[in-house]
C-alpha cells in the first residue's frame, strides 16, 4: 500500500519533469528563440552583476578632471561619459536593472490581474462578468499616457509608482483574451464530468480552467514585458520616473535635454537604445519560440 | 491476387496493390498494406472496418486527396485509366467529374459562412466555366430537389439545416457534375436511426435513377448489409473477408467479421439479451504488428500455425474470400 | 423500494426563436440494480433529462428524487447527491482533462468528496474492477496514450470509485468502435451485478437497450410516449414512433421499414394536441380517421397510461385502448 503510495505521487512528478524536459529540448530547436534567451541571459546578469560590474558612485560623479564632461569613448571608458561627467558604460549597466525590473514587475502585476480577471469573468458569468467587463473596458478605453502622466503626477515619481501605473494600464488585455479562452473552456466535456463529481466553482477555476490557460498566459507574458519596458521607457524619458536612479529611458531623457544630439555625443543616446532594442526583441523571440513549443505539442498530445 | 471472371464486364474501378504509408521521420505507418478490389458500374461495395484499419486513408487515396506526408503505390483504374499516375490537369478534370466524395465528418466541411447555393455552384463553376448565372442556380435547384430538398434551402446558411439535411446538401454537391462513381465516407455515422434512413433511402433511390457505383464505407456492418450488394471487411490496412452482403453478414467466414457482426443484436433475439459481445484489445498499431495474422491477439479462434502463416485472402465459397487460416480454402493445415 | 423518482419534470431552455421546452412533464422510476435504457432521437430531450437527473441542470417545475428525498438546489445538498449519482459521457476523450494522468482523473471525485480511506488503494481497485488491469501500469498515463474503449473504462472506474447507488450513461458507446463496445456493455452488466448500483443508458441505440436494459422508455419531444419491459417495449411495441423506429433498424429485416417523413419537429413549437400527430403513420395513412380518434389525435394531448394486456407497460396513444386524457 505505501509502495504503491510512493510510486503514484513520484511517478507523476517524473512525468512532469521528463515533460518539461522535453520541452526545453523543443525549445532548443528553435534557432531565433535560443538567441532571444542567450541576449536575456547576458541582460539578467549584467543587471545582477551590476556592483561587481561597475561602480555605483560612478553614477554621481561630476565633471572632474578625471571625469570630463562629454568625452568620447576613446577617450574615457568603453562608452564616454555624459554631460555631467558620468561614465556612461556604469549609468547603462545599472540602468539595465532598472528597466527590467519594472518591466518584468509590471508585467507580473498586469498578468495577475488580468488573469484573475478574466477567469472570474469568464467562468462565473452573470453580473461578476458584466461588472468584471465594463471595468475593463473603461481601463482599455483611457489612453495610456496620459493617465500615467497624472497618476505619477498624483502619486510622485518613484519605482513602486512606475511599476503600478504600467501595470494597471497593461492587464486589460490579457483579461480579454484569457476571458475569451475561458469562455470555450467552460464549455468543455471535462469540466461538466468535473462538476458531475461535485466540484466547486473554486475547484473548477483552479484545477481545470487555470492550467489550460497557462499556455496562454505565458505566451502573452512573453509579449507583455517588452511593451511594460518600452512603457517605461517612455516615462522615464518624459520625466515620470524616478529622478536618483539609473535607466535607459532617464538616459535618453538627459541625453536629450542636454543636447547630446547637438554635441554629436552619441555614446550617450545610443548605447541605452540599443539595449532596449535588443532585450525588447529579445523577449518577442523567447515569446514566438514559446507559442510555438507550447501549442503544438498541446495540441499533438490531445489528438 | 483473385482471378476476376472473364464473363463479366471491365469494371468500372479497379484497385490492384493498393499501399498507403504516412510519414518517415518518426518511422513509417502503413495505413493501407496492398487492398485490391473491383467495382461494376452501378454497383455498391460497402467497405467496414472500424478505427485505425485504414478504410478512410483508402478512401482519400482514390481521389489522391491524402495530405503531403502520404506516399501511395499500386494502381487505382478508373475505366482502365490510372488515378494515381494522371497529371494534375487531368487529374482535377476527373475530380467530381467522374469520381466524387462525401467526407467522414462532412456535417463540418461546409463553409459556415457561405449560402448553400453558392457552395453548390461552386463545383459547378469550377468544372463547367461556360455554365454562368441562371444556368447555375438552376442546376442548384436541381440538385436539391434530387436529394429531396426544396429548391429555396439554396439561400440558406449551413447552420440553418438540421444534420441530416447537411448530409443530403453534401451528396447533392458530390453529385453536381454528374460522377459515375461516389466515395461515401461514413455518410450516416453522426445521424440518428430514423435520419439514418432517410439518408439510405435517398442513396439506394439515386444509385438506381442515376446508374451511381457507390462505395460506402463504414464500422456498422449492419447498415452495409442492407445498402450493399458486396461488403469487404478491412482490418489494419488490408481486406480480411470479401463477398455478397447478406452471406457475409449471416455467416461470417473470419473471426472479425464474425465479431463485427454480433456487436449489433438482433432486437427479438433471445440470444443477445443481457450478452453483449465484443472483442478484447484493441485495434494493433500499424507500426507494430503483430507476426502471421495481425487478428491473432484478439482472435477468438486462434491456434498455433496463425503467429507463423503470412495470411492472404482465400476462397471461402462462391465470389467469397476470406483472409483466415481455418477457411477450407485457405490450404493451411490447423 | 424506489431509488430514483422523477416527478413531473420540466427542463426549460429560452433563447432566439422562444422557449424550447426539453422536458415537458416526465414521471420516472427506477429501483436499486435496475438498468433502463432511455430511447429517442437528438432533440428529444433525453440528454437533458439524464443531467437535470444527475444535478447539472435545474429544472423549470417537477422534482427529482432519491429514495424520496426530492433534490434541493443548494451545494451541500448537490455535493451529497453527487456522492449517490454520477455520470458517464458521451466523450471519452473530451471528458478527460488532457493534461491530467489517469490517477488524477480517477482520484479526483475522492478528493472532491472527501472520502476517507487510501486513495491511492481505491483508485487501484476502482481501476481494476472497471478492467484496466494491472492498475498500476495506468497511474502516470496520459488520457492520449490509452485507446477510446480504455478512457471510457477510466471515466466509469471515476464514477464508480465514490460507489454511487445510480449511474447515469449518456451515449456510453456510440463514440467507440462496435468492436469495443460489447467490452464495455459487458462491464456496465458486471457492475450491476457485483455493486447493485442501478444504471440509467441514454440512448439512440434500440440495439444496445436490447443487449443490456431491463426496461426501457421511448421519448419524443420532451415526452416519454411509451415505456415498459424491454422484451415488450421492443418486440411487441405499441406507440406508432416506437413501431416506425424498431422498423428501421437495420438488423430487423422482418418488418417493412416506416421511414418517417421528415425530422423531429423542435421543442420550441410542439405541436397541438398529441405531439407526434404530424408524422404519425396512424394519422397520415388514414388508419386514425377510420378508427375515430383522429379528431382526439390533433386537439387532445395525453399522458401514459396502462395497457390492458400487458403488465407494467405504459402507452400515450388515443389507438391504444385504455387511453387517459389528463384533466
Amino acid at each position: 500500500m505505501s509502495t504503491v503510495a510512493v510510486s503514484a505521487r513520484q511517478i507523476t512528478w517524473q512525468r512532469r519533469r521528463r515533460a518539461a524536459a522535453e520541452a526545453w529540448r523543443e525549445y532548443r530547436r528553435h534557432t531565433p528563440g535560443m538567441v532571444g534567451l542567450a541576449i536575456l541571459a547576458i541582460a539578467v546578469a549584467v543587471a545582477l552583476a551590476a556592483p561587481l560590474l561597475a561602480d555605483s558612485a560612478g553614477l554621481h560623479a561630476v565633471n572632474t578632471a578625471a571625469n570630463p564632461a562629454w568625452a568620447n569613448p576613446s577617450k574615457f571608458g568603453p562608452l564616454g561619459t555624459d554631460h555631467l561627467g558620468r561614465s556612461v558604460m556604469t549609468q547603462f549597466i545599472w540602468g539595465s536593472r532598472i528597466s527590467l525590473l519594472v518591466g518584468l514587475a509590471a508585467t507580473v502585476l498586469a498578468m495577475v490581474v488580468g488573469a484573475v480577471v478574466g477567469i472570474a469573468a469568464g467562468f462565473l458569468g452573470g453580473w461578476i462578468e458584466a461588472v468584471l467587463m465594463r471595468v475593463t473596458e473603461w481601463f482599455l478605453v483611457i489612453p495610456f499616457l496620459p493617465l500615467a502622466i497624472v497618476l505619477a503626477a498624483v502619486l510622485g515619481p518613484s519605482i513602486q509608482n512606475i511599476i503600478f501605473v504600467i501595470g494597471i494600464t497593461s492587464w486589460p488585455a490579457p483579461a480579454r483574451l484569457i476571458r475569451a479562452q475561458v469562455l470555450t473552456l467552460k464549455e468543455r466535456l471535462y469540466v461538466d464530468r468535473s462538476r458531475a463529481l461535485g466540484a466547486s466553482d473554486w475547484h473548477l477555476m483552479t484545477r481545470h480552467v487555470l492550467p489550460n490557460v497557462s499556455g496562454l498566459i505565458i505566451a502573452n507574458t512573453t509579449l507583455t514585458v517588452p511593451v511594460a519596458i518600452l512603457s517605461e521607457t517612455t516615462l522615464s524619458f518624459l520625466g515620470l520616473g524616478d529622478p536618483s536612479r539609473a535607466s535607459w529611458g532617464k538616459m535618453l531623457q538627459e541625453s536629450f535635454q542636454a543636447g547630446a544630439l547637438t554635441q554629436q555625443a552619441w555614446w550617450y543616446y545610443v548605447p541605452p537604445g540599443i539595449g532596449i532594442l535588443l532585450v525588447v526583441l529579445a523577449f518577442t523571440l523567447c515569446g514566438q519560440a514559446l507559442e510555438e513549443v507550447l501549442d503544438p505539442r498541446l495540441r499533438d498530445r490531445r489528438a | 491476387m483473385t482471378a476476376v471472371p472473364a464473363t463479366e464486364p471491365a469494371p468500372l474501378l479497379r484497385v490492384r496493390d493498393l499501399h498507403v504509408t504516412y510519414g518517415v521521420r518518426a518511422g513509417a505507418i502503413p495505413a493501407v498494406r496492398g487492398v485490391d478490389f473491383d467495382l461494376a458500374v452501378g454497383e455498391t461495395l460497402g467497405l467496414a472496418g472500424e478505427s485505425g484499419c485504414g478504410k478512410s486513408s483508402l478512401a482519400g487515396a482514390l481521389l489522391r486527396l491524402l495530405p503531403r506526408g502520404a506516399q501511395v503505390t499500386g494502381s487505382v483504374l478508373l475505366d482502365g485509366e490510372d488515378v494515381l499516375a494522371m497529371r494534375p490537369g487531368r487529374l482535377r478534370a476527373v475530380r467530381w467529374t467522374e469520381l466524387a466524395i462525401v467526407f467522414q465528418g462532412a456535417l463540418h466541411t461546409l463553409n459556415p459562412v457561405q449560402r448553400i447555393g453558392r457552395q453548390m455552384g461552386e463545383a459547378i463553376r469550377l468544372h463547367s466555366p461556360a455554365v454562368r448565372g441562371a444556368q447555375v442556380s438552376a442546376r442548384v435547384g436541381e440538385l436539391l430537389e434530387l436529394v429531396g430538398l426544396p429548391a429555396r434551402r439554396a439561400q440558406d446558411y449551413p447552420h440553418q439545416l438540421s444534420g441530416g439535411q447537411r448530409q443530403r446538401v453534401l451528396i447533392g454537391l458530390a453529385l453536381a457534375c454528374e460522377p459515375r462513381l461516389l466515395i461515401a465516407d461514413e455518410p450516416t455515422t453522426a445521424l440518428d436511426v430514423m435520419v439514418q434512413a432517410q439518408v439510405l433511402r435517398l442513396l439506394e433511390d439515386l444509385q438506381q435513377r442515376l446508374g451511381l457505383a457507390v462505395v460506402f464505407i463504414t464500422h456498422d456492418l449492419s447498415t452495409l448489409a442492407t445498402v450493399c450488394k458486396r461488403i469487404a471487411v478491412m482490418y489494419a490496412g488490408r481486406i480480411v473477408e470479401e463477398g455478397p452482403s447478406h452471406e457475409v453478414f449471416e455467416a461470417p467466414a473470419h473471426p472479425y467479421t464474425r465479431a463485427l457482426a454480433a456487436a449489433f443484436p438482433v432486437i427479438g433475439d433471445p440470444a443477445f439479451r443481457m450478452a453483449p459481445s465484443g472483442l478484447p484489445g484493441d485495434p494493433p498499431d500499424p507500426r507494430e504488428l503483430p507476426s502471421g495474422c495481425p487478428f491473432r491477439p484478439r482472435c477468438p479462434a486462434a491456434v498455433a500455425v496463425c503467429s507463423s502463416t503470412a495470411v492472404e485472402l482465400w476462397p471461402a465459397g462462391p465470389r467469397r474470400q476470406a483472409a483466415c487460416v481455418h477457411v477450407p480454402g485457405s490450404g493451411v493445415a490447423v | 423500494m424506489s431509488l430514483l423518482g422523477v416527478s413531473d419534470l420540466h427542463v426549460t431552455f429560452s433563447g432566439r426563436g422562444g422557449v424550447a421546452r426539453a422536458v415537458d412533464g416526465v414521471d420516472l422510476s427506477m429501483r436499486p440494480g435496475e438498468i433502463l435504457a432511455l430511447v429517442g432521437e437528438s432533440g428529444c430531450g433525453k440528454t437533458t433529462l439524464a443531467r437535470t437527473i444527475v444535478g447539472l441542470q435545474r429544472p423549470a417545475a417537477g422534482s427529482v428524487s432519491l429514495r424520496g428525498e426530492p433534490l434541493r438546489y443548494d451545494r451541500r445538498a448537490l455535493r451529497a447527491h453527487r456522492r449517490e449519482v454520477q455520470m458517464v459521457f458521451q466523450d471519452p476523450t473530451g471528458a478527460l482533462n488532457a493534461r491530467q494522468t489517469i490517477y488524477e482523473a480517477v482520484a479526483e471525485g475522492l478528493r472532491i468528496q472527501g472520502v476517507p480511506g487510501s486513495e491511492e488503494q481505491l483508485v487501484a481497485e476502482a481501476l481494476s474492477r472497471a478492467g484496466l488491469r494491472p492498475p498500476e501500469r495506468f497511474f502516470a498515463r496520459y488520457p492520449y496514450e490509452i485507446s477510446g474503449g480504455q478512457r471510457q473504462r477510466v471515466i466509469i472506474a471515476g464514477a464508480m470509485v465514490l460507489s454511487p447507488s445510480l449511474l447515469v450513461a449518456d451515449e456510453p458507446v456510440s463514440s467507440l468502435d462496435a468492436s469495443v463496445r460489447g467490452e464495455i456493455l459487458a462491464l456496465m452488466l458486471r457492475l450491476v451485478r457485483e455493486t447493485e448500483v442501478a444504471i440509467l443508458v441514454v440512448t439512440h441505440d434500440l440495439g444496445l437497450a436490447w443487449n443490456v436494459a431491463d426496461r426501457v422508455a421511448v421519448m419524443y419531444l420532451g415526452r416519454i410516449v411509451e415505456q415498459g419491459s424491454t422484451e415488450d417495449v421492443l418486440t411487441a411495441p405499441r406507440h406508432p414512433y416506437t413501431r416506425a423506429l424498431l422498423s428501421v433498424v437495420p438488423e430487423i429485416a422482418h418488418v417493412a421499414p416506416q421511414v418517417l417523413v421528415g425530422e423531429a419537429p423542435d421543442p420550441t413549437r410542439i405541436p397541438a394536441g398529441c405531439r407526434f400527430h404530424p408524422r404519425c403513420p396512424l394519422v397520415a395513412s388514414g388508419e386514425a380517421a377510420r378508427l375515430g380518434i383522429e379528431e382526439r389525435c390533433r386537439a387532445e394531448d395525453l399522458a401514459l397510461a396502462p395497457v390492458a394486456d400487458a403488465a407494467d407497460l405504459l402507452v400515450a396513444c388515443h389507438a391504444v385502448a385504455g387511453a387517459v386524457v389528463p384533466a
